[in-house]
Formats: C-alpha cells, structure tokens, sequence
C-alpha cells in the first residue's frame, strides 16, 4: 500500500489488504474463469437442447450448503478474525506517558498546541503550530482533536489512521511514528529508490516521463508563461524533490469549499531533537517575537495532570 | 383477486392527448415517463461525472469548451465550491433522479401489473401522483443550479454542519437557497418512491392472477416488491433527517448545533440508516432481472429459484443493521463496530447463493449472447467485483485507512455505476419491443455494452490503486498534495476513459431515439420468453390481457424435454409437463 506505513502497528492494514485481495482474488478468479468456461462450451449452438434443472435436487441444495460454509468461513470469518486482531493491536491500547498533542481542525487549517517544557496546556510557554504536527520518533502519541465548526477529518496516510473530528466532542487518536523526516528524505534521495505504487502506476503511464501535465482536456496558457506552473511546460518536474520531503497530513471529511487546502505536515524528528525543539520553541513562545495565540484555544484549558492506578496519565480537561 | 381492470376495452370512451400522454393512469405510459426523465438525467449527471474527471487530469487549468461556465473568473481553473457542488449533484442526480425513476420507477411500473397477470398497478392516481411528484423534484434540483449561490455543495450525503449550519458571524456555510431546493427536490424524490412502493407491494399482493402464486413471480419483480419494502421502511428516515437539516438552515432550529445541545453524529446515524438500504434498494431489481435474463438466453429454469428469492429477503433483513459501517471514523465503540463488521460481512453468504445460483443456470444452458444477455454477464462481473471488494471496506480496520478514498468510491461505483446500470440497460433492450412496440438495433446495442464495458473497468480498476494509494475523496485538485504526485499516470488514464465511456453512451443514445420513431415493428415475443408480459399483445391494449390470464407454470420453464417442438412454455399454457 501507498505510501510507505511508518507507524509502529500501520503495517496491520496492510496486511489486512494483502489476505483480503488474496482471498478475494482466488473467489474472482474463479467466477470470472467458470464464467469464460461455460460461455465457451455452452454457448448456443443449432440442435443442441439445454438442460432442464430447476436446481432443486439434493445435490444442488448439498452444493448450495458447501459453497455457503466456504464462503463464511473462508472468506468471511478469517477476514473478520483478522481484523478483529488488526484493530486490537491498532487500536485497543492505551500506551503509557504519550506525548499529548492538542488539534484544532477548523474550515480550513489544521492548529497545534504542544505542552512545552513544562508539561502542561495553558500555560505561557505552549508551543501554537498552524499546519505542522511535531512529534518525536518511537515514542507513543496521543492527539485531542476537537473541531470549531464543521466535521473534518484527520488523516494520517502513512500512519494508515485517520479520525472524524466531530463539532462538540473532544476526540483521540493514537499512533507511534517509526521513521523520521530526515531518514524519509534520505531514503528517497538514494537514486534507487522506488515508492510502492510505482510499479502499477508505470503501467498505465502512456506517454514517456512524467514531467508534463496532460493538456487534452484543459485550456492551457501559452507556453512562455514560466510564472504558472500549471502551464504544460513547467520549468518545474513534477517529481517532487526527494529532499525537500515532507509526511503530508489531509482533511477526509468534506467541510466546505476550500477542503482540498486543509493539508497539513507532520514531522517526526529523533528524541534529541524532539526534546531541542520543544526546548527551542517554548522559549520563543515566551519571548517577545512569540506570535499572536489564535483564538480558537481560548477556553480549553488543562489542569494538572492526574495519575489513576495503573491507566495512562491523562490530563484533566475543563471545557 | 382481480379487478375489471383485467379485461381491455373496459367501455370507457377513449382519452383524450392530455389523459393519454401527460396525465395518464395507465401504468405503462407513467413508466415511458419514468424512462425518459430518467435517461434525461441520467445524461446530465453522467456529463457532471465526465467533467469531474476530466478537470482531475489537470486540475489547475480550466476546461476546454465548458471551463468558463464554471467558474467566476475567465481562465481560472474550477475553484472548490464548484467542484463540490458537481459531485453534490452527480450522486444526488444519479441515485434519485437516474437511476431510480429507471430501474424502480420505469421498470416497476411497466413490468409488476404485467408480470403478476393484473391490468394496472392496485392504485392508478396514486401512481399518476407518483410521477409527477417526482417531476416536481426534478424541477427543484435543476432550480437550484440557478439559485445565486448555486446548487447545495455538501455531498449528496450532505452531513450537517457543513450543510446546515451557520459560522460565528451568523453566514450559512453553504450559502443560499439553492441547498434548500436541493433538499426539497430529494424529499420530493423520496415522497414518490414512497407513493409508488406502496403501489408495487398492493400489487403484488393482491392482484396476482389466477395461479399466478408468489413463487411462480418472476424474479424482476420478486426483487422490485422486496425494493419497495425497504423504500417503505426507510425513506422517512432519510425525510426525517433532511428535514432537521432543513430546519436548521430555514429556521434556525438546532438539531444540529452542538453549542445549543445539537449532535451532528445523530443525522449520520439516520442518513445511513436511509442510506445503506437505500444501495440494496437500488440493486434489487437489477440482481432479479439478472436471474431471469440469465435463464431466458440460457434456454433453462433459473437455478434454485426459491433460494434466490430467500437470499435476497435474507439481504433485506440484513441490510438494515449494517449502517455503521458507514461510520466506522466517527469514534464509534469497538463493540459495536465489531458487530457492523460481522453483519456486513455476512452479507456475502446470500450473495454467494445468488452468484452459484446464476453460474449454475448458464451451465449446461444454450447461451444466446443477445444485447440484454451481454448486460447481464456483465453485472455477474462487474457485481463480482463490487461485491468481494465490499469485503475489504467490511472490515473496520482497513476501513478507517480507506474511508473517504478513491477505494470505496471504486467500490461503490462498480455495485452502482456498473452492476446497477448495466442492469438498467440490460431491462431497456430487453423491454424496448414491448414498451414501444419496435426493435432497438443489436450491432449498435453490442458495440454499446463492448465499449461501455471495457471504459467501465478502465475507470474504476484504476480507482482502486488510487484508493490504495491513500488519495482522498472530494478533493478538487490533488496536486497540492506531494505524495499524490506518483498517482498521477493512473489519474490521466481515468480521464481519458471516462470521457470515452461518456461518447460510447451516444450510441445507445442514438440507438433508442431512432428506434422509438423508426425501429423495425416488433413481433408479440421475440425474446421467445415465457413471463406474462409477453403473453400480452404488442402494442400492448388498455388493460394488458384481452380476457384475464391463468397461470399454471412458473417463470422459467425452458428446454423441458416434455415439450419438444419449441424450448419455451409460455407460464398461461396447461400442458401438464412443467415442475414449477
């Protein structure tokens, strides 16, 4: 699957994938190849009666029974129990100590709001990001997202999770990120590097490389104009450049007109450095250069976080 | 129990234009009605899906010929709120004002009186309302395009708060009227699948003809009478929840509003409650007539005809428990997705009866690959793909990555877009001699299904690598996202088949037109079909039957070796031989 899972337990979606088109594939194949057969051998011919069976005969109820245990048990059971395990490894723990990340999904940005040193919200030296999720590497992570208006969504393609953040609930997702930025961008700039997709996608590419946008259909600016780079000859590829590389995060929820701009950057940086930058930032958001807090965190606050037996220690929100 | 109706020429002078063509009572004329608002619409919202995907090969250029009616400054590419509102109305358009006048209102009413051996539907004005209810509608959801601020732009799932609500300074997120004509035309919509589904199952019911049990029914209308149960049951539901919305836009009401104590998740709790039935109501009629087409052009009874009629009850049932896999994002307990999991994915053992029991009636069978025969091998393919691809979006897991994506819309598209349409084109040459007296043209109808089939897959295989590779829906130009750049071969590709799935519906376009005026007259059965509806005469009289029939055998008695000069018995012929 596309692109590249780097979540501690994204993998199970995959995997996931991989039986179920295996299963489905088998059950495809085989009706589509019975299906050919008998249009071959039984077409109509001159003299040739068909046979008449209403299907009734004990055989073809036994046939019948057969081929709806196999289907449940083989297909829909198997499918079922090993989603079932997928959704427990994914979903079903509550890791320790997660570094908590609050999010503000609004029409049509995606605001941050990280602790800072001090380890707690609503103090002056919270960390305010428009856009960019920062998080630290092999360390679990919690998010708190709430909405301002409408139902968005926060999708995560490579943590292969994603989340409706509806109005008037405050709702989590969990994810382990296992592979940073920086190595991303190493990993594609080795010039032998092929993305998952890239095999499928080259069979269904028609015209040599893939440097042009396809101009059938469209009105294009002459070709002189270099400003645009929609216009066919961009001076620009359009392969983006492997080191200036970012994890994308996106809106899944249709929430107005100008959905298709809620895109967002996660970050994912080495412990160490993790630990600079919350240091890096805090101490800026307490300087005078500290930028304007946007409205929208007013009135969720965090009191000091509470610890209950052997559970996760979970901030208390008021609000 | 069977009226007067039953018998033609029942001594009335005959109608006028007006009461024969416009506001008629006679079944079969209301579903030419149907047929033709249909395929209108079906034309207008196949065009919204062409530009759909032909502005996704280059979404930063407007498009050739038509990109500056789309949008607001000359040259610009389509801007989001357009784009929204296109795929708004082609789902809208397709589902309501397509696919069910088509498939549920044009085929439910020329077929069930017919099939079932009555003269009309139980209720003719109701019927006649039906149509021009609908009608109605149709009026609105194309007013709403000229509304100012245009059409409603929310999805046709329209999920409130985007399409109800107001922001901080009291200015709707979607603007203007044209969201709430858009509600009102689908409430209308909805008012008239509820008019005529009462209709099929009075019907049904009650107006069989003598010997005409409900196991000698074809099953067309096995799966039309199954159809209007669920339209029965739960297109309030849908009406309820449209109307909060409503509500909320017009009078500030606050069903949905979360500060006033509203909860938007309740209104996706009631459209998919609406709205998963709603897929098996679309699809019913299609998998019955499947069945019955794959045995006429088999030459042989459709196999296991009663586990067919079981299997799809046994998918209404279940079809009206597994809404939460709609929902599976939403933050739902895992308890409860876990049971949406097992009740969707159960759906495939009936499904599994129905593709054993159409392989099992084309084996040993005389296979005549006539135009509707094509359509309906297409659905056993097209709906085997649709069907096990449904199994990957059943499991919870792997849904939360896929949902929103490409990959349910491949999904859907391939139950709706080709196993349903196919279907719906299968039943328009199939039914063409008799709802119009004339032959379509078979070359012109074989190089329809041959193109429409191979654009078909062209479109959505693709899809499904799309999906896979993580591209999200609803999004009017992907190439603001990096990592959807490696998708694009398979984008342009897509385009450039839709546009040639759109041209090669101008042959069936041009097919229908010329053979409604000048087609070659059709005899009485040329199918060589047994069901009712070829006992009738062609043109068939005020009435249906010249006296009423009796039945003594069941739909599908082909190639019985005790009658050996013809391999079909018509179901009014006693001839003492038949099993069903």
């Amino acid at each position: 699957m596309y692109p590249k899972n780097i979540s501690a337990h994204g993998g199970e979606v995959d995997h996931l994938f991989n039986l179920a088109f295996l299963l489905t594939g088998i059950t495809l194949l085989l009706i589509v190849g019975i299906m050919l057969w008998i249009l071959i051998v039984y077409r109509g011919r001159p003299g040739r009666r068909a046979h008449y069976s209403h299907g009734t005969s004990k055989g073809a109820l036994i046939l019948t029974a057969v081929v709806a245990v196999v289907v449940f048990v083989g297909l829909d059971v198997t499918l079922a129990i090993e989603d079932h395990h997928a959704y427990k490894i994914m979903y079903g723990t509550r890791p320790k100590d997660p570094v908590v990340v609050q999010v503000f999904a609004k029409q049509f940005e995606w605001h941050f709001r990280y602790v800072g040193t001090d380890g707690v919200f609503g103090t002056a030296d919270d960390i305010y990001s428009l856009g960019e999720l920062t998080v630290p590497l092999n360390k679990p992570v919690l998010l708190r997202m709430r909405s301002a208006d409408v139902v968005h969504s926060l999708f995560l393609p490579y943590m292969r999770r994603k989340q409706d953040v509806l109005p008037g609930q405050t709702v989590e997702l969990r994810f382990t990120a296992t592979q940073t930025t920086e190595q991303a961008r190493a990993e594609r700039s080795d010039p032998n590097y092929h993305s998952e997709i890239s095999t499928i996608a080259g069979w269904f590419r028609f015209r040599g490389e893939n440097t042009e946008r396809l101009d059938w259909f469209s009105v294009n600016k002459p070709e002189d104009d270099e400003d645009d780079h929609h216009s066919k000859k961009a001076p620009v590829s359009l392969l983006p450049d492997p080191k200036a590389f970012d994890f994308e995060i996106a809106c899944a929820e249709l929430c107005g007109a100008n959905h298709a701009r809620m895109r967002g950057v996660l970050t994912v940086r080495s412990e160490k450095k993790y630990e600079a930058w919350v240091a890096e930032q805090s101490k800026l958001a307490q300087s005078d250069e500290a930028p304007e807090i946007n409205d929208i965190w007013i009135g969720w606050t965090i009191a000091p976080p509470v610890t209950t037996g052997s559970n996760a220690v979970e901030p208390k929100e008021s609000s | 129990m069977i009226s007067d109706a039953t018998l033609a020429d029942h001594g009335h002078p005959k109608p006028g234009f007006i009461r024969t063509y416009i506001f008629s009572l006679d079944h079969k004329m209301i579903a030419r009605q149907y047929l033709i608002l249909g395929l209108i619409f079906l034309m207008v919202a196949g065009l919204f899906a062409v530009l759909i995907r032909a502005h996704q090969v280059n979404p930063g250029r407007p498009l050739l010929v038509v990109g500056n009616m789309l949008t607001k400054v000359a040259g610009q590419a389509m801007t989001g709120d357009v784009y929204n509102s296109l795929f708004t109305n082609h789902g809208a358009m397709m589902i309501f004002f397509a696919i069910t006048p088509i498939v549920i209102g044009a085929f439910g009413n020329f077929i069930i009186p017919l099939q079932v051996g009555a003269g009309d539907m139980a209720f003719p004005k109701l019927n006649m309302m039906s149509f021009w209810v609908i009608f109605l509608g149709a009026v609105l959801i194309v007013a709403s395009f000229f509304m100012p601020n245009g059409s409603a732009a929310g999805g046709w799932t329209a999920y409130p708060p985007l399409s109800s609500g107001k922001d901080a300074s009291g200015s709707a997120y979607l603007l203007g009227r044209g969201p709430l004509l858009w509600i009102l035309a689908i409430a209308l919509a909805g008012t008239s699948s509820l008019m005529g589904s009462i209709n099929y199952i009075a019907t049904m019911l009650n107006m069989r003809a003598k010997g005409m049990t409900l196991m000698r029914v074809p099953l067309v209308t096995w799966g039309l009478f199954y159809t209007a149960v669920l339209n029965v049951l739960w297109v309030p539901v849908v009406a309820v929840a449209l109307f909060q919305v409503f509500l909320d836009r017009a009078l500030d009401a606050n069903f949905f509003v979360p500060a006033m104590g509203g909860q938007p998740l309740l209104y996706q709790h009631l459209f998919w409650g609406f709205g998963h039935p709603e897929v098996y109501i679309l699809i019913l009629p299609v998998w019955g007539l499947v069945g019955d087409l794959l045995s006429v052009f088999s030459r042989k009874p459709a196999f296991g005809y009663k586990l067919t009629v079981l299997s799809m009850g046994s998918i209404v049932a279940l079809s009206q428990v597994v809404w939460g896999h709609h929902m599976f994002t939403s933050g739902m307990s895992p308890v409860l997705g876990n049971w949406f999991v097992l009740l969707t994915i159960t759906i495939s053992v009936p499904t599994a009866v129905f593709f054993l029991n159409w392989l099992a009636t084309l084996w040993r069978g005389a296979i005549r690959l006539t135009v509707p025969m094509l359509f309906s091998l297409g659905v056993v393919f097209v709906f085997a793909i649709g069907g096990l691809t449904g199994l990957f979006n059943a499991l919870q897991t792997f849904d939360i990555h896929v949902h929103d994506t490409y990959f349910v819309v491949a999904h859907f598209h391939y139950t709706l877009a080709a196993s349903v349409l196919f279907g719906a084109f299968a039943g328009i040459y199939y039914w063409f001699p008799k709802m119009f007296g004339r032959t379509m043209n078979r070359t012109l109808g074989t190089l329809h299904f041959a193109f429409s089939f191979i654009f078909m897959n062209c479109v959505f295989m693709p899809m499904f690598v799309v999906g896979i590779g993580s591209h999200m829906r609803r999004i009017v130009d992907w190439t603001k996202y990096e990592y959807l750049g490696e998708l694009r071969p398979l984008i342009e590709f897509m385009g450039i088949a839709a546009v040639a799935l759109g041209l090669a519906q101008l042959l069936f376009v041009f097919n229908f037109l010329y053979s409604v005026f000048f087609g070659k007259r059709a005899e009485q059965n040329p199918w060589q079909a047994t069901s009712l509806e070829w006992v009738a005469p062609t043109p068939i009289p005020h009435g249906n039957f010249i006296e009423p029939p009796v039945v003594y055998c069941g739909p599908h008695e082909f190639s019985n070796p005790g009658v050996t000069e013809r391999d079909w018995i018509m179901q009014t012929e006693d001839t003492g031989v038949t099993q069903s």
